[in-house]
């Protein structure tokens, strides 16, 4: 009996490990999109400058390809989302192609105490899982801060797993010229999104599997 | 160097305007001071109605002081405190070298910091100080300022850059993840703005010269649009 529980073990983790090398090796290559339908989209807004670049890349790409279009910024930033519905030209919580705009808890406030922070990153966690499974978005794009990281984790599982393959594209924040934020260099490291690009020519250089190709401000 | 403007230059300007009465008059700042707004001593009130959007004006009629009149710097500090950079704008030694740079107006926008500035209605021949909390206009601000303070918030320092701004960025010390600076400090470099601490922004508005400032290029998201595109098999153009 312990034999077989071990060697289903075994066998289970490197079908586990050969899915998640699979996965990692697939996302970095194009996609062969022939039907060309639209993508639902989720959009990971920071805050202030973070958003203002996450808009000004919005707006050059094409809204009927990326559509419906999700926006999920922290429940304690209410600007972002602001910002989102005046660039949507979207007043209320939905528009008419499906568009939404959603708040998302944060694991940890800026001066919240370590202890209390066990408690809110596993309800921030639950309320991204809860949202990524009711989204399930083809496209994930995010250029900041920690708010994104519980969504591309999820949305890695649900590759590994076949729930639904989605495409993560993440933009390093203009602010940072020398390193990688710590969402960024978790990104990188774990080679978890498809492209990930930099803004500054000197950060490519340090991280050469990022993407250089200009500023976004 | 800014300095007031020059008597000769102030003529020039005079007869080109007279012809063209109709147009906004570029050396004519915007703000003036409501008498009908209500009190703001408390700091907190969210939408300062302090300082109100007022049409640029024309006084003709031999009267030359308008022109040598307002030069505001903008001094604003973003949605969270930074009382080192209020403190510092609001000393004696700051409000003095930037009167000497020519600049007439201080207006702060001093967020949730505790620091109350001095207000001054520039009687003595000082600088005219206000502030206020937040604003939802800030833009018109930035507009109207001859040259602005920030902190080094990335919103912040390219609203300034795009409207081509003369921009000192204060970066602040006592934040933990100080990754601020290393974008105030490359674009100083590139000489598109200037860049202080709190204790050295005096020096900085003392060797001021906005000859050195080179216009910064706005970035294009266009490149980026194109590869998600490509990566994702819809045409790329």
């Amino acid at each position: 009996m312990v034999e077989f529980v071990s060697i289903f073990l075994v066998v289970i983790t490197t079908i586990i490990v050969i899915r998640v090398v699979y996965v990692i090796s697939q996302s970095s290559k194009p996609v062969r999109n022939t039907s060309q339908k639209p993508l639902s989209t989720l959009v990971v807004l920071g805050s202030g400058g973070h958003t203002a670049e996450m808009i000004n890349l919005l707006s050059v790409m094409q809204k009927d390809w990326f559509a419906p279009r999700y926006y999920i910024a922290a429940a304690t930033d209410n600007m972002s989302l602001q910002k989102a519905r005046v660039f949507e030209g979207i007043l209320d919580d939905k528009g008419a192609d499906g568009s939404q705009f959603m708040q998302i808890y944060r694991s940890r406030e800026v001066g919240q105490s370590y202890i209390t922070s066990v408690g809110t990153t596993l309800l921030a966690l639950g309320h991204a899982l809860w949202l990524m499974v009711k989204i399930r978005p083809h496209v994930i794009l995010c250029n900041g801060p920690g708010t994104c990281i519980p969504i591309c984790a999820i949305a890695f599982i649900f590759k590994v797993l076949g729930i639904r393959w989605s495409y993560i594209f993440y933009v390093e924040s203009i602010a940072r010229v020398k390193r990688l934020s710590l969402s960024g260099l978790l990104l990188y490291k774990l080679h978890m999104a498809d492209q990930l690009f930099v803004q500054w020519p000197q950060l490519q250089k340090q991280y050469p599997q990022a993407r250089y190709v200009g500023r976004l401000m | 160097m800014f300095k007031p403007i020059s008597s000769h230059r102030l003529t020039n300007l005079r007869i080109n305007y007279s012809f063209y009465q109709a147009l906004p008059c570029p050396t004519c700042t915007i703000y003036n001071r409501s008498k009908n707004s209500p009190a703001h001593d408390t700091g907190n009130v969210l939408y300062s109605q302090f300082w109100q959007w007022k049409a640029p004006c024309y006084k003709m009629g031999g009267n030359n002081n308008h022109f040598e009149s307002k030069k505001v710097v903008f001094v604003t500090v973003g949605t969270t405190s930074f009382d080192s950079l209020v403190t510092t704008v609001d000393s004696d030694q700051v409000k003095e070298a930037l009167s000497e740079q020519g600049y007439t107006h201080l207006v702060i926008q001093m967020g949730r910091g505790s620091f109350i500035p001095k207000k001054s209605n520039g009687e003595d021949g000082s600088l005219v100080v206000d502030y206020f909390t937040f604003s939802s206009s800030i833009a018109n601000y930035l507009q109207s300022a001859s040259l602005v303070i920030s902190h080094a918030g990335s919103g912040s320092i390219f609203e300034t850059l795009r409207m081509a701004k003369p921009l000192i960025v204060v970066v602040n010390e006592d934040l933990m993840d100080n990754h601020q600076s290393e974008l105030a400090e490359e674009l100083a470099e590139r000489k598109h703005l200037f860049c202080a601490r709190p204790q050295t922004l005096c020096e900085v508005i003392k060797s001021l010269n906005l000859d050195t400032i080179v216009p910064y290029a706005p970035g294009d998201a266009n490149p980026v649009a194109k590869l998600i595109n490509k990566h994702l098999g819809f045409p790329a153009d």
